[in-house]
């Protein structure tokens, strides 16, 4: 389990993220959701091990992150971030290649190539592979990148690895969207990945999502099932919309309609 | 899809392209000891290093003279080179170079500093004195070098206006430096400050030759050792912190070794523009930007372009020598005007 306890994140005066506590389990797909600013960014980077300040807050598989050289929780989380740009020319299958680099420290091996090329192939990149990566669109760019994160995983300890995804589907067509979040879905039922991804999309958050989890004001304001969440008036007062939410009649899951408050 | 989004396809033959580059040096290197005030035939040049010409005095021209000037330019080339390579990797910026950011003027200013105001510690002589002007040019440029990369940060990411700009201030600010120490300094003094800022290969010694020859290969050694994380570097500071690469130590052992390899090579020979800038494309146009190759394409390709124009400075103008400065700058000025446009562009403004 990647969890947070009592986590607490200040920037200056401001209070990013208060006393949030949040498990995420092997095999589950928890989708996190709420408005620009609630500190969604913040948590996944918590998460991640990237605040200095929150590490003792953070454990992983028990352990808590201050615990962990760098080199070794890399093998157990890999983060995709809204990545920057890319100057130096390295090719879509460099970079995805480079996810591998826990792993052998940059001298990427047959094994390396071939899961880099297992997941270029989910994610949709086999034809950009040759292609210099900063020259790709923003929505090959991310999906790069999102096979670079799970290359970093492919063969991470079962029901021990996690993923954690910043807005993955954010520059993506529709198809890719669904495809991306499918994909992601599938990593935690066939190799008990856990996955947490940042996502706007209240729909398509509720298609894939095992769980939700809703954060405003740096506070857990829902956490469950898709059907919960989205029923719940935390979900209107965080968002400052009016929501019905109808269900589908030939799906399982339940759909939002949003308008202005 | 335009060509230039594609890899050069010659990528995957890298291994035998650092092979051709060093017998191209190597070519480069028999041409350079044959050219001069005496030309040479390469082949007497290669029976002479070989020791089977037994001309004396060929032999006292080639071994005392050219050698050890061929060495040097090898070598000045060779760390600006790799100290153009590795701070692009570590800026993730194709434009920076320890000239155009100014570490070399920053080198080239502590070395002043040595000049006019240690000329007493200097004239003991002994392994001391000889060290002091470098080890005075290596701090300078480690000074310089942290300046620069700390002034071109801004939220954990280096931004490329920032450091451009914060070099040219870098650049005004130890220029300034040097004029003010013309200003105390004796005429010597003089002829020596104008050395450091044109750049030349001519004063060559076997002891320089060696001294700066360790500090350039320890340089590259260690730099090259760094190769995989700086790869990952590539994706930005945080993505290379979350492939377990240890950010901070990595950026300091960066300075310090880029540092090292400008600071030696700017004490021998003053400052050679362009060629980190220069070189690391070339290299990276051959072997692609992976650093396990393009840090020993870009050390290659360095010697070879010092090497070409020292060559051409002392031809051109034969029986005077151009300064070799002036020559790299006059192709490299051009050449970064073409690199900021092409980048512009990229960004859209």
């Amino acid at each position: 389990m990647l969890s947070a306890h009592q986590l607490t994140v200040s920037a200056g005066k401001r209070l990013l993220l208060d006393r949030v506590d949040l498990s995420l389990r092997p095999g589950e797909l928890l989708v996190l959701v709420g408005p620009n600013g609630a500190g969604k960014t913040t948590l996944l980077r918590a998460l991640s091990g990237d605040i200095g300040a929150a590490l003792h807050s953070v454990s992983c598989n028990g352990r808590p992150l201050s615990g962990i050289p760098a080199a070794e929780l890399a093998t157990l989380r890999a983060v995709h971030s809204q990545q920057q740009r890319n100057d130096l020319d390295f090719t879509a299958r460099q970079v995805v290649e480079l996810g591998r680099f826990p792993h052998n420290g940059g001298r990427p091996g047959s094994v390396d190539r071939a899961i880099a090329r297992s997941a270029m192939a989910l994610t949709g990149c086999t034809e950009l592979a040759e292609r210099i990566c900063a020259t790709l669109s923003g929505g090959e760019q991310a999906r790069v990148h999102l096979a670079r994160a799970l290359a970093q995983i492919w063969h991470g300890p079962t029901g021990a690895h996690y993923l954690l995804l910043d807005e993955p589907v954010a520059a993506l067509d529709i198809m890719w969207q669904h495809r991306a979040l499918a994909c992601a879905r599938e990593r935690t039922r066939s190799h008990g990945t856990g996955v947490l991804a940042i996502v706007h999309d209240l729909n398509l958050a509720a298609r894939y999502a095992d769980r939700m989890v809703l954060l405003a004001d740096g506070r857990i304001q829902a956490d469950g099932r898709a059907f919960d969440v989205l029923h719940s008036t935390a979900l209107a007062r965080a968002f400052g919309i009016r929501c019905r939410v109808l269900d589908d009649p030939l799906g399982e899951t339940p759909v939002v309609v949003t308008e202005p408050a | 899809m335009s060509d230039a989004a594609l890899a050069p396809p010659f990528i995957r033959a890298h291994g035998r392209t650092l092979w051709l580059l060093a017998a191209a040096l190597v070519a480069a290197l028999v041409l350079a000891l044959g050219s001069g005030a005496v030309a040479i035939p390469p082949a007497t040049v290669i029976a002479t290093l070989l020791g089977a010409h037994d001309d004396a005095q060929t032999s006292l021209v080639i071994w005392s003279l050219r050698v050890p000037r061929a060495l040097l330019g090898i070598i000045a080339g060779a760390g600006m080179g790799i100290a153009g390579a590795a701070m692009q990797g570590l800026m993730r910026n194709p434009l920076a170079d320890p000239g155009l950011v100014g570490v070399s003027s920053g080198a080239a200013l502590a070395a002043a500093v040595v000049v006019v105001f240690g000329e007493r510690a200097m004239s003991t002589g002994g392994w001391a004195a000889a060290a002091l002007l470098p080890v005075a040019a290596f701090t300078g440029a480690v000074l310089t070098t942290a300046l620069v990369y700390a002034a071109s940060r801004r939220n954990g990411r280096s931004s490329v206006t920032l450091m451009l700009l914060s070099g040219i201030a870098i650049n005004a600010l130890a220029l300034s430096g040097i004029g003010l120490l013309m200003f105390m300094g004796s005429d010597a003094q003089i002829r020596t400050f104008t050395f450091w800022t044109l750049g030349s290969v001519a004063g060559a010694t076997w002891p320089g030759v060696i001294a700066a020859g360790c500090a350039v290969g320890l340089a590259l050694f260690a730099l090259s050792r760094k190769a995989g994380p700086l790869d990952a570097l590539a994706l930005g500071e945080a993505q290379a912190a979350h492939l377990g690469v240890a950010v901070g130590p990595l950026n300091r052992a960066c300075v310090v070794l880029i540092a090292l390899s400008v600071g030696a090579t700017t004490a021998l020979t003053g400052s050679i523009g362009f060629i980190g800038l220069i070189a690391p494309h070339v290299a990276r146009r051959l072997v692609g930007p992976g650093h396990r190759q393009l840090l020993p394409a870009s050390a290659l390709a360095g010697a070879l372009l010092v090497l070409l124009a020292d060559s051409a400075a002392r031809t051109w103008a034969a029986p005077a020598e151009l300064p070799i400065g002036v020559l790299t700058a006059l192709f490299g000025a051009p050449f970064f005007m073409f690199l900021l446009r092409r980048r512009v562009g990229a960004e859209g403004g």
